[in-house]
């Protein structure tokens, strides 16, 4: 009899151990495809607005042609798969609004990303550089050079990213401070957006709509509503933004594959601690006998 | 001032590593005369001609810019191996951590609104209320904490650059 239980025990075990030990490829192609999949044939799964996405869009809504919008991509290639979307919907909802955009990065990759996506862009729209629009490309140092440019943004970044001065560049004739920015859009996937809510909203009351990257939604939260008036959080708040534009983009291409790749997570986690809470009581139990 | 000294260390550093393995002709030595070559090319166009220069431009566009998405992207598969191999309920504590993982984790996808209408309103209570204030306290303790610790520099009770036994 006793040599039945341990069988029995031994038996469930292995199934436990081998269940513990899936070779880490396997869990790999199974992600393959639970992301190949949704991206060839859509689920179509709906999407509905939440609160913080709603409030960025009517406030990028207000915006209108005599609005000067500081539009700062401090974000690198890593951002791109989740906030590439987002960065277009935004940019094409502000074009929209005829509002004035300076485009400007303290990422050391966001003068590529504004460059390669959204000048093109730009450029296709019946405005004129220099007038409607102006690119001050990258400026370094941080929070550090954020408080200096909330006072006097000549002094940080002296000239555009063809090399002229701004004082040469008729949009920004009469900006050189926090004060004359209407509104701050940061896209973010680290602390970027802290420095101009500490230095330029705290200071001047200036308004910031953050796009992150889901990772810091969380850390950002306590800014919202008051220090940040919107927020586009991570890819699901992007193809948020695609819907109410009317603009479906790469971002509701890849809701579905967030969907199933998650779903698939969740699983994984639920699975990964049945093995471990049933091995942990089969080896209690063998202790006993 | 720091991050460029430091870009120049690295520079330096990783240099010196990939001479010394293409030297001792350790395994996969051309890679490294790969690496060298890669790092050359980006310094002596992006360094005279600028960052907008089109051969710049189009490495970065056509090179860089996909091995960067994926080196991040390849993260993600890491993340699902570790989340089937380490994320385990060894206590109370992360018992609730990873309950609320899992409802804020469909709050954020669509799928999880499809399942049942009260993910969302979950997974959003979670990160306005605990998240929120917990998130509030450490930021608060944070200002705090920053200014003792310049009132004590200032005052002269901590001596961070002075010497141990120093004068």
């Amino acid at each position: 009899m006793k040599d039945l239980l341990k069988e029995e025990v031994g038996h469930k075990m292995s199934i436990l151990e081998k269940l513990g030990n899936v070779d880490r490829r396997v869990i790999y192609w199974i992600v393959v495809f639970c992301i190949a999949i949704p991206y060839i044939r859509p689920l179509g799964i709906p999407i509905s607005i939440s609160n913080v996405t709603q409030t960025a869009y009517n406030e990028i809504s207000k915006l209108n042609q005599n609005s000067i919008v500081w539009f700062a991509v401090d974000i690198g290639v890593g951002g791109l798969p989740e906030l590439g979307g987002g960065i277009v919907a935004v940019f094409d909802h502000v074009i929209k609004t005829n509002a004035k955009i300076i485009l400007v990065t303290g990422a050391l990759e966001g003068t590529l990303l504004i460059n390669d996506i959204l000048i093109p862009k730009i450029e296709k729209e019946t405005r004129t550089y220099g007038i409607d629009y102006v690119n001050l490309g990258y400026f370094s140092g941080e929070e550090v050079a954020k408080t200096r440019l909330a006072t006097d943004i000549r002094s940080v970044i002296p000239n555009d990213i063809y090399e002229t001065t701004l004082d040469e560049i008729p949009i920004m004739a009469n900006i050189n401070q926090a004060t004359d920015i209407d509104l701050v859009i940061c896209f973010d996937s680290g602390i970027s957006v802290d420095g101009y809510v500490r230095q330029w909203q705290s200071r001047f009351n200036t308004k910031i709509i953050g796009v992150f990257a889901a990772v810091i939604v969380p850390q950002h939260y306590p800014f919202f509503p008051t220090q940040i008036v919107g927020m586009i959080p991570g890819q699901r708040g992007c193809a948020e933004y695609e819907l109410l534009i009317g603009k479906p983009g790469d971002a509701i291409k890849t809701s579905d594959v967030m969907s199933v790749s998650h779903i698939f997570m969740i699983f994984l986690i639920i699975l990964g601690n049945i093995q471990f809470i049933a091995s942990k009581y089969i080896k209690g139990d063998k202790r006993h006998d | 001032m720091l991050a460029s000294f430091a870009l120049l260390f690295g520079l330096i550093g990783t240099l010196i590593y990939h001479i010394k393995r293409i030297s001792v002709k350790s395994k996969q030595w051309y890679m490294s005369i790969w690496v060298i070559f890669l790092i050359f090319i980006m310094i002596i166009i992006g360094v005279p001609y600028s960052t907008n220069h089109p051969t710049y431009q189009w490495i970065y566009k056509n090179w860089y810019q996909p091995l960067g998405t994926t080196v991040y992207t390849i993260l993600g598969f890491y993340i699902f191996s570790a989340a089937y191999r380490a994320f385990r309920v060894r206590s109370l504590d992360s018992g609730i951590l990873l309950i609320s993982a899992i409802l804020v984790m469909l709050k954020n996808v669509p799928i999880g609104e499809a399942l049942w209408t009260g993910f969302p309103i979950i997974g959003t209570w979670i990160l306005t209320v605990p998240q929120l204030s917990g998130n509030r306290v450490i930021y608060l303790v944070l200002a705090v904490g920053m200014f003792t610790l310049g009132m004590r520099i200032i005052l002269w009770y901590e001596r961070p650059l002075e010497r141990r036994g120093g004068t």
